[in-house]
């Protein structure tokens, strides 16, 4: 399809032998479940660049999820989705989650950010040109983060300067997950270098092909590069690309940024259920040196508790989103630390339970995340990302405990 | 119920123990000025919280775990002085049984108030010798022993385990309560010579006695978090009133991370004891572990709160006068209840072993 498609199309696309069954749960999880399974076989049976290759086995997974409709369920009808309610999505939260595949981490942004953006904000040519794409497995990135501007985003400094029915941009942009992929990126820049920091900032829509567009991708601690720089010398953005009015940017981020709270930490805490109980079989089958030291026994059933608390938490979460209960804000911010610690403490078990054996390096590939060393440093990404842990402990302070601004 | 009932319930707890258990009542009774514990205790009886997780056939309110969760995450909150935990999780696993006249008499005379049940206060100790009908021996060390009728008390009966109930002050049993640091619990020992035991349980398997371990476990971890949360509150509070240099406590930065970590260290284990609660209610079979690892995780989320509140209050937090030595003593014994963490996390693992050989899963989100 191209970008001409129109809603109605996207709309009238058939919606498959597993949406079907949305509305009565079981038969939707037997579906989803009979469809993983085979999806899982296919996986295992491919050979070369998807098997390895990070960004061709995350397209691989897209065309097989474009093929029963399970790329954008979570959005409205009107745009291509499938109405899927909450818990038809905490169902295929869980079912992916025990397939044992891995999420579609690279259309990340598309499919969560640029909706709940242009759905709020954006114009109906925008949605009308940038959504179906989506479904067709268009990659997007954000522009938001700069090597000045980290927990401080307001200070961005990136320009976007008038010029006729264009604005012109330049700056830094960095921490921009999969741009090296990206087709598009959601930028924010800086319109009116006058006005208070939050209230001179304006939200683009940019081509990644556009001239002046330049990725360099960042190696991380654990020797990936799953994010990149952004290079951004004079590029040329049409007018109609900006989103909302102009200075209005920090509002929309906020938006934006919304948009990934609730159902993918709750996949993720799902994928994490498994890995423990993955863990403990393969501790029981090969009878593990630390299924007989207490103090690392004590250590990993304290993970499987505080596991399920998170689990349970980030389901309460989500149904507090669902019904925009005024409790959610606050619930987010802590969720976010309690989990993301967690993520650390899971890594830092593998790491000491595997002794020497722990030590060796095995570079992960997408398919390989469980890594010890490698889950425990990823880990750092979602301490920090997002908000670090730090700016969450002042909103959780400030914001939600009623304690000043110092 | 829906969360909105048990959220109006534990309401409707929290703003009697706040009238009748606030700082300065609980103060004078710590001081040995009034009678507060038995108070709360003819209160609850009257307002029917001391069957509030019975089932209606023995004349409770039937709300199972979930109440006993409730209530005693309200009388943790209010750090509430009173025999509830021990007397209430023996009450609740007597409940369970086959419940004859004898035990229903007893059943009855918990929730109306007139009988108070000491028990174990850990797994482990020595078990009283039964013979010829009758018990000799001194108990290990029981919770909630002032005031107490009665004792549960482990013994055995040839080479078989059992569990008994002696009742107090009756011809050859004896009751010497201990002082504690905690002053808002009692505990001692029960000395029997020649006791008779007015109900007998056969326990060979320990069964009934993990479950009331079981039923005592879920009651101080909701305790832990309702007096962790408590704690943490007044703390926040009090740094927002305090002004050095110039200015509030609670602006600086390093005070406000170290009082957000308080709230990031009780909710898991808040949410842990909620699941633990329901997952008992409904019978599955990762409730106990989930019981287990509830217990664990709330008495160290409540220790490492009640020591750091102390710390953030600085000065006044080491005195006398302000509330904060009373949750950091409560924390201190709720540790030892029912077993420490590590030996309830042990416990938790050779349950999670069997269910993992089993095949059963525990994968379930209790809600």
């Amino acid at each position: 399809m191209t970008l001409l498609t129109t809603l109605e199309q996207t709309a009238a696309r058939p919606r498959g032998p597993i949406l079907d069954r949305l509305g009565d749960a079981p038969a939707f999880r037997a579906a989803l479940r009979a469809w993983l399974e085979d999806a899982a076989a296919r996986r295992k049976a491919l050979v070369g660049p998807a098997d390895e290759d990070f960004a061709e086995s995350q397209r691989w997974w897209m065309t097989e999820r474009q093929q029963v409709g399970l790329v954008t369920p979570h959005w409205p009808s009107s745009v291509g989705g499938a109405d899927m309610d909450l818990g038809s999505q905490v169902i295929l939260a869980e079912e992916l989650a025990r397939a044992r595949i891995p999420d579609l981490s690279m259309f990340m942004i598309s499919l969560h950010h640029v909706p709940a953006t242009l759905l709020h904000w954006g114009s109906e040519e925008q949605r009308r040109k940038y959504l179906p794409p989506v479904l067709d497995g268009a990659v997007w990135c954000q522009g938001f983060s700069e090597p000045g501007a980290g927990s401080d985003l307001a200070a961005l400094r990136t320009r976007a300067v008038r010029d006729g029915d264009h604005y012109v941009i330049n700056g830094h942009k960095t921490w921009s997950s999969y741009s090296m992929f990206a087709e598009k990126c959601i930028l924010l820049a800086r319109t009116d270098p006058e006005k208070p920091k939050h209230k001179g900032i304006s939200f683009f829509l940019m081509d990644m092909k556009a001239p002046g567009v330049e990725v360099r991708p960042v190696k991380q601690i654990n020797g990936q590069a799953e994010f990149g720089e952004l290079f951004l010398t004079d590029v040329r953005i049409p007018v109609e690309d900006l989103v909302g009015q102009e200075g209005q940017g920090w509002q929309i981020a906020q938006t934006t940024l919304a948009a990934e709270r609730g159902v993918i930490l709750f996949e993720l805490g799902e994928r994490l259920y498994y890995l423990l109980t993955d863990v403990h079989a393969a501790a029981v089958a090969g009878n593990s040196a630390w299924l007989h030291d207490a103090e690392q026994r004590r250590a990993f059933i304290r993970l499987v508790g505080e596991l399920q608390a998170s689990r349970g938490m980030l389901r309460g979460l989500m149904r507090k989103v669902a019904e925009d209960s005024p409790e959610a804000p606050g619930m987010i911010v802590r969720i976010k630390v309690i989990f993301t610690q967690l993520l650390k403490a899971i890594g830092d078990f593998l790491v000491s339970s595997q002794g020497v054996e722990g030590q060796l390096f095995w570079p992960a590939s997408a398919n390989h995340s469980w890594n010890a060393i490698d889950t425990y440093l990823h880990a750092f990404v979602y301490t920090i990302a997002g908000g670090t842990n730090e700016i969450m402990r002042n909103l959780i302070a400030e914001r939600f405990l009623g304690m000043p601004k110092g | 119920m829906t969360d909105d009932d048990y959220g109006a319930l534990y309401e409707s707890l929290t703003s009697v123990l706040r009238e009748e258990c606030g700082s300065l009542a609980l103060h004078k009774f710590i001081g040995g000025e009034t009678a507060l514990d038995k108070e709360l205790w003819q209160r609850a009886a009257e307002l029917g919280w001391l069957g509030i997780s019975l089932p209606e056939s023995v004349g409770g309110l039937g709300m199972g775990t979930q109440g006993l969760h409730l209530l005693h995450r309200a009388i943790g909150a209010s750090c509430a002085p009173g025999p509830f935990a021990a007397t209430l999780a023996v009450t609740q696993m007597l409940a369970e049984g086959r419940v004859d006249t004898a035990c229903g008499d007893i059943i009855a005379a918990v929730i109306a108030g007139d009988a108070i049940i000491a028990a174990p206060i850990a797994p482990g100790g020595e078990r009283l010798v039964l013979s010829g009908g009758v018990l000799n021996g001194r108990s290990q060390s029981l919770l909630g022993l002032d005031g107490a009728t009665l004792a549960l008390v482990p013994a055995r009966r040839g080479g078989e385990n059992c569990l008994a109930l002696v009742r107090i002050a009756s011809p050859g049993a004896t009751a010497a309560c201990v002082d504690l640091w905690d002053r808002t619990r009692s505990a001692g020992s029960v000395t029997c010579n020649d006791a008779e035991p007015v109900i007998l349980i056969e326990d060979a398997g320990s069964a009934r006695l993990q479950a009331y371990f079981r039923y005592l476990s879920l009651s101080i971890a909701a305790d832990c978090v309702g007096a962790g949360f408590q704690i943490a509150g007044q703390t926040t509070e009090y740094l927002k009133g305090r002004e050095q240099f110039g200015q509030s406590l609670a602006s600086f930065q390093a005070l406000k991370h170290r009082v957000a970590n308080l709230y990031i260290a009780l909710d898991p284990a808040a949410e842990l004891t909620r699941q633990a609660a329901l997952g008992l209610a409904s019978g599955r079979p990762a409730g106990p572990m989930w019981t287990a690892l509830a217990k664990a995780a709330a008495a160290d989320a409540f220790r490492f709160v009640a020591d750091d509140c102390v710390q953030l209050h600085g000065g006044v937090g080491y005195t006398w006068e302000y509330d904060c030595h009373i949750f950091l003593k409560r924390a201190l014994l709720n540790e030892v209840i029912a077993g420490r963490s590590a030996e309830q996390r042990d416990a938790a693992a050779t349950l999670l072993d069997g269910m993992a050989s089993a095949g059963e899963t525990i994968a379930e989100i209790v809600e």
